[in-house]
């Protein structure tokens, strides 16, 4: 014959099953993963920003032309820089970006070691923001003498490095 | 100890029930298993790189065009204006080589708002290369203007509803080339038709550093003939034709005819070459992107845009337009813009 | 000896089951970590701007007619020596030959993660 004597502990067993389901599909919607993903989206977000804004920077607009950033270096033109460069890397099709960075040149000296000198900060670091570097080689003419603010500095044609650190303020 | 009483060899009525309350259960349980998980994906993960990827064939891609009868293809895929299936890419930049510089041609193309509403759904296949249907918002904005260039639906208020990429791009355009008819040479004083041609040498058009030249398959060719009437005989001339030539044969192509493909202003008014227009002071002619393709010139080859003009009774001696413009212009320096992408 | 307690099989099957549907989970969640990194992360590792940059110098380099080869080397020589200083990537770039309209140059790029090679003609 039918054996029910267990009856109350299968109910138990569906009640318990129940429960543990319910909390966990509870618990998993209204926890949201941050995965080590997450935090990569935003540095490439303002890595990719960067580097295109140096290469619009850096390309000629017209055949011949000099680009505005060797146009920049070699006058060491840091407000100008920072007028064009803030403008282009906050820009946005509706409203402004808060995007701040730091500028350095890093060289080759003529003692054959590589040098970095500052060239313009939009604000003073803390070193505690999460930011990117960008960099772009720029040819500057032998005309050019930056001895004044590039410590050892070789007057010759050649390739400096322009590197700029990018965050969101 | 009756035969019915024995149980022992049958499958037990409770093992059924069980077995099927389980069934149930465990199917039920299955079926919640996708609806924890999607909210547990991290979408944005995903958003971030659709819209990155987006970005990448906007930006630095120029396109794909592919003619599966033929088994041809080519990047110039703005000119495509019947068989849209062709249109395999929409990718924005001028070429491979020139990533970050775009086409005004294709930008105009793309950022089209009636041929978007009218075909949503292409957009998404064009772009993505996915089953999901995303939503996304495509905006273009030059540098310094107010006014940006967007398709898509509106993008959502809250930031963390969508993945989002910002480039910044340079767009190469190419301006009218204006010419004042008094530069030209004119024709004797002869009875009959004038002509006026626009000689267009590709290869020598083409030999031009990529983001510096003017690419007629993919450029607007703009040319505006103005001051006219400082001919003495400029009363009842009409345009008696409008075609184009290779050397001394005539192309067979009514695109110099078609809207789509190309206008022609007469005293900046809109006209049908086929009505044999009456000429006033000036005469513009636009050939839109796209209007040469590799079927009606080569890139080696040469070819005139031939303009006759005429009397409406041509009977007297007149003197009037009869020279060769070799068409060379240079696009305008290109302009910084910024594009944006945002999918949800 | 007490006979094996056979009662309550339901609910240790249960618990088999929630144990199995928890495994299962944590293995796709473990996969989706793996996913955000892949995508993100490795647009960030690819340097594809800097071989452009690297690739886009040397062309310019190489069509100014008014620096002559020797300065030119000394160039490659900047570029090599500012990676290997700033970008930890070596970096070499060398002209292996060219005629009076071309000319050729091998670039190699490797910064630990990527090699590229190309021998470009200009």
């Amino acid at each position: 014959m039918v054996d029910d004597s267990a009856q109350l502990y299968t109910i138990e067993g569906f009640a318990a099953a129940f429960i543990i389901l319910a909390t966990a599909y509870l618990i998993s919607g209204t926890m949201s993963i941050y995965t080590p993903g997450d935090s990569h989206i935003t540095d490439m977000q303002l890595e990719q920003i960067g580097n295109d804004v140096l290469a619009v920077m850096d390309t000629p607009t017209t055949q011949g032309g000099e680009s505005e950033l060797v146009g920049y270096l070699k006058d060491w033109n840091t407000d100008g820089f920072n007028e064009r460069f803030s403008n282009l890397l906050n820009n946005r099709t509706s409203g402004k970006d808060t995007l701040k960075y730091d500028a350095s040149v890093s060289y080759r000296s003529d003692t054959d070691t590589v040098q970095n000198a500052p060239f313009f900060s939009s604000q003073t670091r803390t070193n505690y923001e999460q930011a990117v570097r960008v960099t772009r080689l720029v040819t500057i003419p032998e005309s050019t003498d930056l001895s004044s603010h590039l410590p050892e500095f070789e007057k010759r044609d050649q390739v400096v490095l322009l590197e700029v650190l990018i965050w969101r303020s | 100890m009756s035969l019915r009483d024995d149980d022992s060899a049958l499958l037990s009525i409770d093992f059924l029930a069980g077995f099927t309350v389980f069934l149930l259960a465990f199917i039920i349980a299955a079926s919640m298993v996708p609806g924890m998980l999607a909210s547990l994906q991290s979408s944005t993960v995903d958003h971030d790189a659709v819209a990155y990827r987006t970005g990448v064939i906007l930006a630095e891609d120029p396109g794909w065009w592919f003619d599966e009868v033929t088994m041809t293809g080519h990047t110039h895929w703005e000119g495509e204006r019947t068989a849209l299936d062709s249109i395999k890419r929409m990718g924005l930049a001028i070429s491979k080589d020139t990533p970050g510089i775009l086409s005004m041609g294709k930008v105009e193309r793309f950022f089209n708002k009636i041929e978007y509403n009218a075909n949503p759904k292409f957009y998404s296949s064009r772009l993505f290369f996915s089953d999901y249907p995303y939503t996304f918002n495509i905006s273009l904005k030059e540098v310094g203007s107010d006014t940006p260039l967007s398709i898509g639906s509106p993008v959502p208020k809250d930031t963390t509803d969508y993945g989002s990429i910002r480039r910044m791009v340079m767009v190469k355009e190419v301006g009218p080339a204006i010419k004042d008819s008094s530069s030209f040479h004119s024709s004797d004083n002869t009875i009959g038709a004038k002509t006026f041609a626009i000689r267009l040498n590709f290869s020598e058009i083409l030999s031009k550093p990529l983001a510096y030249r003017v690419d007629p398959y993919e450029d607007r060719i703009e040319v505006r003939l103005e001051n006219l009437n400082h001919y003495n005989d400029n009363a009842n001339v009409i345009l008696e034709d409008l075609s184009l030539f290779r050397g001394p044969s005539k192309i067979p192509t009514n695109r110099l005819k078609d809207t789509r493909y190309s206008i022609l202003k007469v005293g900046d008014e809109t006209k049908n070459p086929e009505d044999q227009p009456s000429i006033a002071d000036n005469i513009t002619l636009i050939l839109k992107p796209g209007f040469f393709t590799y079927e009606i010139v080569k890139p080696s080859e040469t070819v005139d845009i031939k303009f006759t003009f005429n009397k409406t009774e041509p009977t007297t001696d007149w003197t009037y337009l009869n020279d060769t413009y070799d068409y060379a212009s240079t696009p305008s320096p290109l302009t910084p813009a910024v594009l944006e992408v945002a999918i949800w | 000896m007490e006979k094996l307690n056979d009662e309550a099989q339901w609910i240790v099957l249960m618990g088999f089951m929630v144990a199995a549907a928890f495994f299962f989970l944590a293995l796709v969640i473990n996969q989706s970590t793996l996913v955000g990194q892949t995508t993100a992360e490795s647009v960030l590792e690819f340097p594809k701007e800097d071989i452009r940059d690297v690739k886009s110098e040397v062309a310019a380099v190489v069509a100014t007619a008014s620096i002559s080869d020797a300065e030119k080397e000394k160039l490659w020589k900047d570029i090599e020596a500012l990676y290997i200083a700033r970008k930890n990537a070596v970096v070499d770039i060398e002209k292996t030959g060219g005629s009076a309209t071309h000319t050729e140059v091998k670039i190699h790029f490797n910064n630990g993660v990527t090699t590229y090679d190309e021998t470009a003609y200009y």
